[in-house]
C-alpha cells in the first residue's frame, strides 16, 4: 500500500510539471504586456528595486519581471533569429528587428545594426545642434529605425545618413561609417538559403520558467500584477470565502442527496417516487447559472413586492468586514449561493446514487440478506449502501478540488470574492502570477483527490488491491 | 463460422432504428423536432426582412436569401434590402417580424410581455418582451436555438471523432500489437518534428503558410514512396514479413493523455483559452469544447474495444485477412456504438450548457451572435425584467433536459454502461 502511494506521488510529478509548463505557455500567448500593466500599477504602492542605470520606468519593470530572460531552459530557433532579441524591452522595436531578421536571414548583422544605430542616435541627440545630421532628419531616422519592417526603410535610412553630411565644422562619430557599411551589408548581401535551419540554444537555469518555478517551490508565489500585493495573501483571503461556501454546499449536497438517491432506487411508493424523480432529473438539467439568476432577481430585490425581498443584495458583501466574525455575520449573503450549489449538487448525487443502487438491487446478496430475515433498513444500509457507494467515491475525489476552486459562476453572480472570482478577475486583469498560482493549486488538488479516491476504494472494497 | 459472423453483422441490435425510435416518448420527439425546425428556419420564422415582397413589379424572397447568404458566406441580404424597404409592395412578413438585432426604439427600455406595448398591431407585438434597446426576446430565442444546435452537434462531432479514433486504436492495438519498423518510426518522427517546427515558424511570421502545404505534399510523397518500396521488397521475399522494429505502446500513450486531461482544472483552462482567443466564432468555441470533451469518448471506446477485440467475429474477420483499419471501423465500431451514442446525447447537452455559461459570463462568442446565455446575461443588469431571465433559461433547460432524458433512455436500452456525463 505504502509502495503504491509513493508510486502514485512520483507519477504525479511529471503531470504537475506538464501542468506548470502548459500554464506557463498559455500565459505567454495571452495578449497584453505585463510590464506595461505593472508600470501602471506601481505608481501607487509598489517599490521596484533599483537595478542600475536603465532608462525609464518601463525598462526597469521589464527587467524586474524577468521578461528579458529566455523562456525555458533551452530553445530551438531558426538561425535567422538571435536569442538575445528578448533583451530589447521596446516591444515595437523588437518586432521590427525580428521581421528584419526574417527578411535578411542574418541575426548577427541585424543585432550589429541595432547596436550601432541606437548608439548613433544617442550620440547625435547628445550633440544637439553641432551634430552632422539635422534634428528633423534625425527624428525621421529614428522613426524609420523603430518601424523598419522592410528593406525599403533601410534604403531610406541609408540615403538619409549619406545626404546628411555637412562638411564644415560639424561633429560626427566613427559610428557613422560603420553604421553605413552595416546597413549596406544588410541590403546588399543575399539571404542565405539556410536561414530557417533550426539552431539549438541552451540557456541554463537563468530563464523565466526556472525563476518562477523555483520561487514557487520556495513558497513564494510572486506578486500580483494588479496591485503588487503578494499572491499568497490574495489567495488566503479568497480561500476563506470559498471554503465557507463549499463546506456548507457540500454538506447540504451529500446529506440529503444520498438518502434521496437510495429512496428513488428502492422505494415502492410509486407516485411519490416518480414525482421526486422528475424533480431530481429536472433539477439536474437546470443550468446552475439560470437557477442562480432566477433566485437573485426574485429574492434579493424589492421589485416583486416586499415579501420576496428576503435576502440582502449581493453588492453589499464587498463592503463587509472579512474578519473573524465577518463570515457569521454575512450568512445572509451566503444563503442563496449555498442553496443554488446544493440543489444542483444534490440532484447530481441523487441521480448517481440511484443508478448505482439500482444496479446492486437485484444481486443475490440482497436476496440473501432478506432471506436471513434482516430488516429492510439493515439490508439497505448495511448491504446495499456500501456496495452502491463505489461510484460515489470517485465523486468524493472530485470534491477536494471543488472545495477550493468553488464555483466560478456562482461567485461571479453573487459577487463573492472567493477563489473562482479571483481567478476570473486575474485572467481578465492579465494578472499572471495569480493565475499560475490558482491553476497550480487546482491541479495539485485534483491529483490529490484522485489519489484519495483510489485509496478509499481499497478501504471500501477489500477485493481491490494495488500492487 | 464466417457465415455466422456475417449474420451477426447484419443483425446487430438497432439503436436508432424505427422500432427503437417508436419507444422514445412522443414529447421528447416533438421537442427535438421543434428545436431542429426552428434552428434550420430561424431566418424565416423571425426576421425583420419580409418573407416575400415585390419591388418594381419583381418578386423577391429576402428572408430566404439571407439564409442562403449566411450559408454560402456571401454579402448580407440585409445590406441589399434595408435601403429598399420603402419600395416594397405586397409584403409578407415572417410570424415574428423582428430579427434578434433589430432595435425597436418605440419599445426600448424593457417592455414586459403582459404590459402595454407601443406597436401598430398585434402582429408586431413583442410576445416575450424586449430588452433595454428594444430587441425582441422571442426572436433572440429562435435565433439562439440555431446557435445551440450548431455548437452542441459540432463540438460533440469533433470530440467523438477524435475520441473514437484514439480510443479505437488504443483499445484494438493495445501496447504490444502495433509494430513499426525502425526506419518508418524515424521517418515519422522526423516529419512530425519538421511539421511542428514549420508550423511554429509560420505562426511566428518567418514563413508563409503555403510552405506548410509544400511540406505536407513532401510528407505524403515520402510515405507513398516508402510503402511502394516496401511492397516491392516484400513481393520479392515472397511475403515474408520483417521482424525487426519495435512495438508502439499506443494504449499507454492514449491513457496517459486522458489522465493528464483529467487532472487539468478544465473550467480554468477553458477560461484561459477563451481569453487568449478573444471573441471568436462558433467553430473555435466548438473546437475548444471538443478539446475538453474527447477524453471521455476515448475512454469508453477504448474499454469497448478491449473486450470486443477478443470476440469470435473479430477473429473471423482476421481469418478473412481483412485489414486492421477495416476490422476496427467496420467490424468492431458498429458493435461498440452503444456507449458512444449515449455519450453523444449527454455531450450535446453539456456542450450547450458550457457555451451558455461562457456567453452568460460575457465570454466566447462575438457580440453580434445571439446566444441564450448572452440573453440571460442581460437579465442581470435589470432585475425587474423577469422575462429576460425566465424565457432564455427555460429554452436552455428544455433542450438540456431533453438531451439528458434521451441519454438516459438510450442508456437504459443498453443498460450495463455506467455512464454519466462529466460536466465542464
Amino acid at each position: 500500500m505504502r509502495k503504491y502511494i509513493i508510486k502514485r506521488l512520483l507519477l504525479s510529478v511529471p503531470t504537475l510539471f506538464l501542468l506548470s509548463v502548459i500554464v506557463f505557455t498559455l500565459s505567454k500567448w495571452m495578449p497584453g504586456d505585463p510590464a506595461e500593466r505593472l508600470t501602471g500599477a506601481i505608481e501607487t504602492d509598489y517599490e521596484l528595486p533599483d537595478e542600475g542605470p536603465i532608462a525609464g520606468q518601463y525598462d526597469r519593470t521589464y527587467r524586474h519581471l524577468g521578461l528579458h530572460l529566455p523562456l525555458f531552459y533551452f530553445s530551438i530557433q531558426p538561425t535567422a533569429l538571435d536569442p538575445k532579441l528578448r533583451e530589447i524591452s521596446d516591444g515595437s522595436l523588437r518586432a521590427s528587428l525580428k521581421s528584419l531578421m526574417y527578411l535578411t536571414g542574418r541575426a548577427e548583422g541585424v543585432m550589429e545594426y541595432h547596436r550601432l544605430t541606437s548608439s548613433f542616435i544617442r550620440d547625435m541627440q547628445r550633440l544637439g545642434d553641432t551634430a552632422c545630421i539635422s534634428g528633423e532628419n534625425l527624428n525621421r531616422f529614428e522613426r524609420l529605425y523603430r518601424s523598419a519592417h522592410e528593406i525599403e526603410n533601410l534604403r531610406e535610412m541609408h540615403r538619409l545618413l549619406e545626404t546628411s553630411q555637412e562638411p564644415d565644422g560639424c561633429v560626427s562619430t566613427d559610428h557613422r561609417e560603420r553604421l553605413l557599411s552595416s546597413i549596406e551589408d544588410l541590403i546588399q548581401v543575399e539571404k542565405g538559403s539556410f536561414w530557417w535551419w533550426p539552431k539549438f540554444y541552451w540557456h541554463g537555469t537563468n530563464n523565466q520558467y526556472h525563476r518562477w518555478i523555483s520561487d514557487v517551490l520556495r513558497g513564494n508565489w510572486g506578486y500580483s500584477l494588479r496591485d503588487g500585493s503578494p499572491v499568497g495573501t490574495r489567495i488566503y483571503s479568497a480561500l476563506g470565502y470559498t471554503l465557507w461556501l463549499s463546506l456548507w454546499s457540500i454538506l447540504l449536497t451529500f446529506i440529503p442527496g444520498i438518502p434521496l438517491g437510495l429512496f428513488l432506487a428502492v422505494s415502492e411508493k410509486k407516485y411519490l417516487k416518480n414525482s421526486l424523480r422528475t424533480l431530481v432529473y429536472g433539477l439536474y438539467s437546470t443550468p446552475l447559472f439560470w437557477l442562480a439568476t432566477l433566485l437573485l432577481i426574485f429574492f434579493t430585490s424589492p421589485d416583486y413586492g416586499s415579501w420576496t425581498h428576503i435576502f440582502p443584495s449581493p453588492a453589499a458583501l464587498m463592503l463587509q468586514d472579512s474578519g473573524t466574525g465577518g463570515l457569521w455575520a454575512s450568512i445572509g449573503y451566503f444563503a442563496l449561493p449555498v442553496i443554488c450549489l446544493s440543489l444542483n449538487g444534490m440532484a447530481f448525487i441523487a441521480r448517481q446514487m440511484e443508478q448505482s443502487a439500482v444496479r446492486e438491487k437485484f444481486k443475490t446478496y440482497i436476496l440473501m440478506s432478506k432471506a436471513r430475515g434482516n430488516t429492510d433498513f439493515k439490508t439497505l444500509w448495511h448491504h446495499l449502501f456500501p456496495n452502491a457507494l463505489f461510484p460515489m467515491i470517485t465523486l468524493l475525489g472530485a470534491v477536494l478540488p471543488a472545495l477550493i476552486s468553488g464555483s466560478l459562476v456562482i461567485e461571479v453572480i453573487f459577487n463573492i470574492p472567493g477563489m473562482g472570482r479571483l481567478m476570473w478577475d486575474s485572467i481578465f486583469g492579465q494578472d499572471w502570477n495569480t493565475v499560475y498560482a490558482v491553476l497550480m493549486l487546482g491541479g495539485i488538488l485534483t491529483i490529490a483527490g484522485q489519489l484519495l479516491a483510489d485509496l478509499l476504494y481499497v478501504k471500501n472494497d477489500p477485493r481491490v488491491h494495488y500492487d | 463460422m464466417i457465415e455466422s459472423f456475417h449474420r451477426i453483422r447484419k443483425k446487430w441490435p438497432g439503436l436508432l432504428n424505427k422500432k427503437a425510435l417508436s419507444s422514445v416518448s412522443p414529447v421528447l420527439k416533438w421537442v427535438l423536432a421543434i428545436w431542429i425546425f426552428t434552428a434550420i428556419f430561424a431566418d424565416q420564422i423571425a426576421n425583420d426582412l419580409p418573407l416575400s415582397c415585390t419591388i418594381d413589379g419583381q418578386r423577391y424572397f429576402p428572408a430566404l436569401e439571407e439564409s442562403w447568404n449566411k450559408f454560402s458566406g456571401g454579402s448580407s441580404a440585409r445590406l441589399k434590402y434595408i435601403p429598399l424597404m420603402g419600395k416594397m409592395e405586397s409584403v409578407v412578413m415572417p410570424p415574428v417580424p423582428y430579427s434578434p438585432q433589430s432595435i425597436d426604439r418605440k419599445n426600448a427600455g424593457y417592455k414586459s410581455p403582459f404590459g402595454e406595448q407601443n406597436t401598430a398591431s398585434t402582429k408586431e407585438r413583442h410576445w416575450l418582451g424586449t430588452d433595454a434597446l428594444g430587441r425582441d426576446v422571442l426572436s433572440g430565442l429562435i435565433h439562439g436555438s440555431r446557435l445551440a444546435l450548431v455548437i452542441g452537434f459540432l463540438s460533440v462531432f469533433i470530440a467523438a471523432f477524435l475520441g473514437i479514433v484514439l480510443g479505437a486504436f488504443a483499445g484494438y492495438y493495445g501496447d504490444r500489437r502495433l509494430r513499426m519498423g525502425a526506419w518508418s518510426a524515424v521517418l515519422l518522427l522526423f516529419f512530425f518534428a519538421i511539421g511542428l517546427y514549420a508550423t511554429f515558424l509560420a505562426l511566428d511570421g518567418g514563413m508563409a503558410f503555403s510552405h506548410l502545404f509544400l511540406l505536407f505534399i513532401l510528407l505524403i510523397a515520402a510515405m507513398t514512396g516508402r510503402s511502394l518500396w516496401l511492397k516491392t521488397r516484400t513481393d520479392r521475399s515472397s511475403g515474408k514479413k520483417e521482424k525487426r522494429g519495435f512495438y508502439i505502446p499506443l494504449d499507454l500513450m492514449v491513457l496517459r493523455a486522458i489522465e493528464i486531461f483529467r487532472s487539468l482544472p478544465s473550467l480554468f483552462i477553458l477560461l484561459a483559452l477563451i481569453a487568449i482567443m478573444g471573441p471568436s466564432g462558433i467553430v473555435q468555441i466548438s473546437l475548444i469544447l471538443a478539446f475538453l470533451m474527447w477524453p471521455s469518448f476515448a475512454r469508453y471506446t477504448r474499454a469497448e474495444f478491449l473486450s470486443l477485440r477478443e470476440r469470435e467475429f473479430v477473429g473471423a474477420a482476421r481469418l478473412q485477412r481483412q485489414s486492421d483499419l477495416k476490422i476496427i471501423f467496420s467490424e468492431i465500431l458498429p458493435n461498440a456504438r452503444a456507449p458512444i451514442v449515449v455519450l453523444c446525447a449527454f455531450g450535446i447537452g453539456s456542450a450547450i450548457l458550457a457555451e451558455a455559461t461562457l456567453s452568460f459570463l460575457g465570454l466566447g462568442l462575438a457580440v453580434d451572435q445571439v446566444s441564450w446565455g448572452s440573453m440571460l446575461n442581460e437579465a442581470r443588469k435589470h432585475f425587474s425584467a423577469w422575462w429576460l431571465a425566465v424565457f432564455p433559461g427555460l429554452a436552455l433547460f428544455i433542450v438540456i433536459f431533453t438531451m439528458n432524458t434521451l441519454g438516459d433512455f438510450l442508456e437504459r436500452k443498453h443498460s450495463g454502461y455506467g455512464l454519466s456525463p462529466r460536466g465542464i
